[in-house]
């Protein structure tokens, strides 16, 4: 492959697929967890008063709020291993693929 | 008796201590600096009010820590010699051949982000404000769900030695790459002076030895790390750095919860029972009677005492959500290793190792509050930073005294690894992006030979070594908060744009990179120039006119005063009559910009104005060249080794 024809590839079905795929999988996740996470500087910038939800005691003195921004690290380590699992399972798969295709094209 | 001068000293130094050392110490990889540095605002008064702390002995066993400074130092110049033979090329100078794998990798990117802020800092910032100084960690611990997803990957598969070759892919090289450098300069001269002023204050504070030497004595063996050792040695420094961090912090956890019989619920209830908690709690509300129902020991695990309201918490959580995966010495990282599989790896495994280290900097923080009560870390340093040493010396003393040497001693050698580490880093991005960026490709065309590049690297290493060292010099007695707080604002509200969008959006145009890059940098100094960050002389006046008109009344009263609240009113009064008429450096009176961290503002201004820029001034060349592009950082067709042959 000495001059290497993008558009080509671009147009290819495989590479079609894994951008899709990509696409899909990278947005999804990344604003769930985004979302997940400007819940927790709202939250707690409207918990105010010891009374509020944010503040009930539920494990010892481990107020609620403080479970939501300790989730914020299990969905991070969650998100980066589910990535992981995903990307070996199809994206890896599908460029090995794509890349087997167009060297032994014609 | 030095002791005592010494500690006298340290107190009057307070003041200007705070300012300067806590965006080195407390926040130099974060947007948290500037925050960090409100208490600067507080009145000088204030600090002692606090109870004194018999423990809190600054000063370290002088041999000990030198020992240890320079068992570590010795073992990082081994490895730079080691080093020394493997990067004779460019592409080992600043990309370590590609060679490095992804647990390595990943250990290195730990170490390039955890900073002696969340060693020292963090710990600091939670034994002072309970859960509002958790939401730190957390944020910069989500930043790398972006670096992962997004950035991570195409960086490597485009890039080669600096974000400037990502951005020039499509858009017109020389401006864009000229403007990259700029920026990138930019990020790390702050960065760097900060960590530079921050060392000088550690050492002096710690070991009797003087700024200026210690400064100096800092960037001759960055700019040997760096100039010898180029990114194999930079890596090398980064891993043993990241590993000593979370061994120290680990053991610290250890001894913490060992109290407490290793259940961090026990620690947490004794926090909230504890009588000094709960008192300084009670002074930070400005409560003067306690409020009948209100538990202020449970009130510390709750937030709002230190941000205020919900726009300063969304400003600040942008800025560390965001400001990580625009970083360039965190960006070059990803091209030090051969494929895109083992930089997805890397950023995995540093996720681990920082989830890990933030989880037990929460350990730290809370053992310190309970143990040595945050009225007397504030008496050490308002900022808190001296939480972990101190705490070092003190969970090390209830065993033997010597041990309490011994492990501060070692607390301290890591803090000051961690900021050799980091100031390698950045000195290396810096370096990669004047000799790669400009010299190379814009003065030479490209032309240059392997020999010639090589002499412009070591010399633009040396040269950004020299500048940091006369920066710093000059920075000792300044408020360098600023310069922190600049170095957030440019990296998420003009790097980040202009990579993201360049990677993913077909319509970028250069145009638009450069108005991202230059647009959302400036309006970020800007803001950060007229907000709360900065020393307003007329607001302390007025915080201290506060304190000696309570004191005044209350004397009035016919209460005779406490020696404490005698030296208060003094203070307050001579603080009040230095500070009633001047103004912040910009002139101003009070900030024109209400929050601390302007990500809000300048973070969305980045982008929109990439957005209108490319619209206005779209190219057709730039548009159909994004099909390439797309190919490439999608499937790492034309740089990964597994291709093309």
């Amino acid at each position: 492959m000495a001059q290497v024809d993008y558009s080509e590839i671009a147009r290819h079905p495989k590479f079609r697929e894994l951008s899709r795929k990509k696409v899909r999988f990278l947005v999804g996740w990344w604003l769930f967890s985004t979302i997940f996470y400007f819940g927790l500087p709202i939250w707690a910038g409207n918990t105010t008063l010891q009374s509020d939800v944010g503040n009930m005691k539920v494990i010892g003195n481990v107020p609620l709020l403080y479970l939501y921004a300790l989730a914020q690290y299990a969905l991070s380590i969650a998100i980066a291993l589910y990535y992981t699992y995903w990307a070996n399972k199809y994206a890896d798969r599908l460029t090995e693929e794509l890349l087997r295709d167009l060297r032994t094209k014609p | 008796m030095s002791t005592i001068l010494r500690l006298a000293a340290f107190r009057l130094g307070l003041l200007v201590a705070t300012m300067i050392q806590a965006p080195a110490v407390a926040g130099v990889d974060t947007a948290g600096a500037p925050a960090l540095l409100a208490p600067a605002q507080v009145p000088a008064a204030a600090a002692s009010v606090a109870a004194a702390a018999p423990y809190a002995v600054v000063k370290s066993n002088k041999p000990l820590t030198i020992g240890l400074f320079v068992i570590i130092i010795g073992l990082t110049l081994a490895i730079v010699f080691w080093a020394a033979g493997r990067s004779r090329k460019k592409s080992g100078f600043y990309a370590a051949r590609s060679s490095i794998s992804g647990l390595q990798n990943g250990w290195a990117i730990a170490g390039d982000y955890m900073s002696a802020a969340t060693f020292l800092g963090m710990a600091g910032l939670i034994s002072l404000n309970g859960f509002d100084g958790f939401l730190y960690p957390t944020g910069w611990m989500v930043a790398f769900v972006t670096v992962l997803l997004v950035v991570a990957e195409p960086c490597r598969n485009i890039g080669k030695y600096t974000v400037g070759d990502i951005l020039s892919v499509r858009a017109s090289a020389k401006p864009v790459r000229a403007a990259a450098a700029v920026v990138t300069v930019f990020v790390s001269t702050f960065y760097l002076t900060a960590q530079l002023v921050g060392a000088g204050k550690l050492m002096e504070l710690l070991l009797g030895v003087p700024y200026s030497m210690s400064i100096v004595g800092v960037a001759v063996l960055i700019s040997i790390y760096v100039v010898f050792g180029g990114m194999i040695a930079t890596t090398w420094v980064q891993i043993i750095k990241a590993a000593l961090l979370v061994s120290g912090g680990a053991l610290l956890s250890f001894l913490v919860l060992l109290k407490f019989g290793m259940n961090p619920l026990r620690l947490m209830e004794n926090v909230a029972n504890n009588t000094q908690i709960q008192s300084w709690v009670q002074t930070k509300l400005g409560h003067v009677t306690p409020q009948p129902g209100l538990d202020y020991g449970q009130r510390y695990l709750e937030p709002g005492l230190f941000l205020h309201g919900v726009w300063d918490q969304i400003s600040l959580g942008m800025a560390v959500c965001l400001g990580a995966a625009g970083m360039p010495h965190i960006l070059m990282r990803f091209f030090t290793v051969p494929d895109a599989k083992t930089a997805r790896k890397s950023v995995v495994v540093a996720m681990f190792i920082i989830a890990l280290f933030f989880l037990l900097t929460t350990f730290m923080g809370y053992g310190a509050a309970t143990r040595l009560t945050p009225q007397g870390i504030a008496e050490v340093d308002k900022t808190g930073n001296m939480a972990n040493p101190l705490l070092a010396r003190f969970l090390g003393s209830e065993f033997h005294p010597m041990l309490g040497d011994l492990l501060q001693a070692f607390v301290c050698a890591v803090a000051f690894a961690t900021i050799l580490a980091v100031v390698s880093g950045l000195v290396l991005a810096c370096s990669a992006a004047i000799s790669h960026d400009v010299y190379t490709k814009v003065i030479k065309n490209g032309r240059a030979d392997q020999a010639s590049q090589m002499r412009a690297a070591r010399l633009t290493s040396l040269v950004v070594g020299v500048v940091a060292v006369i920066i710093a010099f000059a920075a000792e007695r300044q408020n360098v908060a600023h310069l922190v707080a600049l170095a957030f604002a440019v990296s998420a509200s003009g790097m980040l744009p202009a990579v993201v969008l360049t990677l993913f959006w077909k319509k970028m145009s250069t145009a638009g990179v450069m108005a991202a890059l230059l647009i959302g940098t400036f309006s970020g100094i800007g803001l950060v120039l007229v907000s709360p960050n900065m020393q307003y002389p007329q607001l302390i006046a007025a915080a201290d006119q506060k304190v000696f008109a309570a004191l005044e009344t209350k004397q009035a009263a016919g209460t005779t005063l406490s020696d404490t609240e005698t030296t208060d009113l003094a203070n307050a009064k001579t603080s009040y009559a230095a500070n009633k008429d001047g103004t912040s450096i910009m002139g101003l009176a009070k900030p024109l910009f209400p929050l601390k961290v302007p990500a809000i503002l300048c973070i969305p201004l980045g982008f929109l104005s990439a957005f209108i820029f490319s619209l206005l001034f779209p190219s057709k060349r730039e548009q159909d060249a994004f099909e390439e592009l797309y190919v490439r950082q999608t499937t790492g067709i034309g740089v990964s080794a597994s291709v093309a042959h």
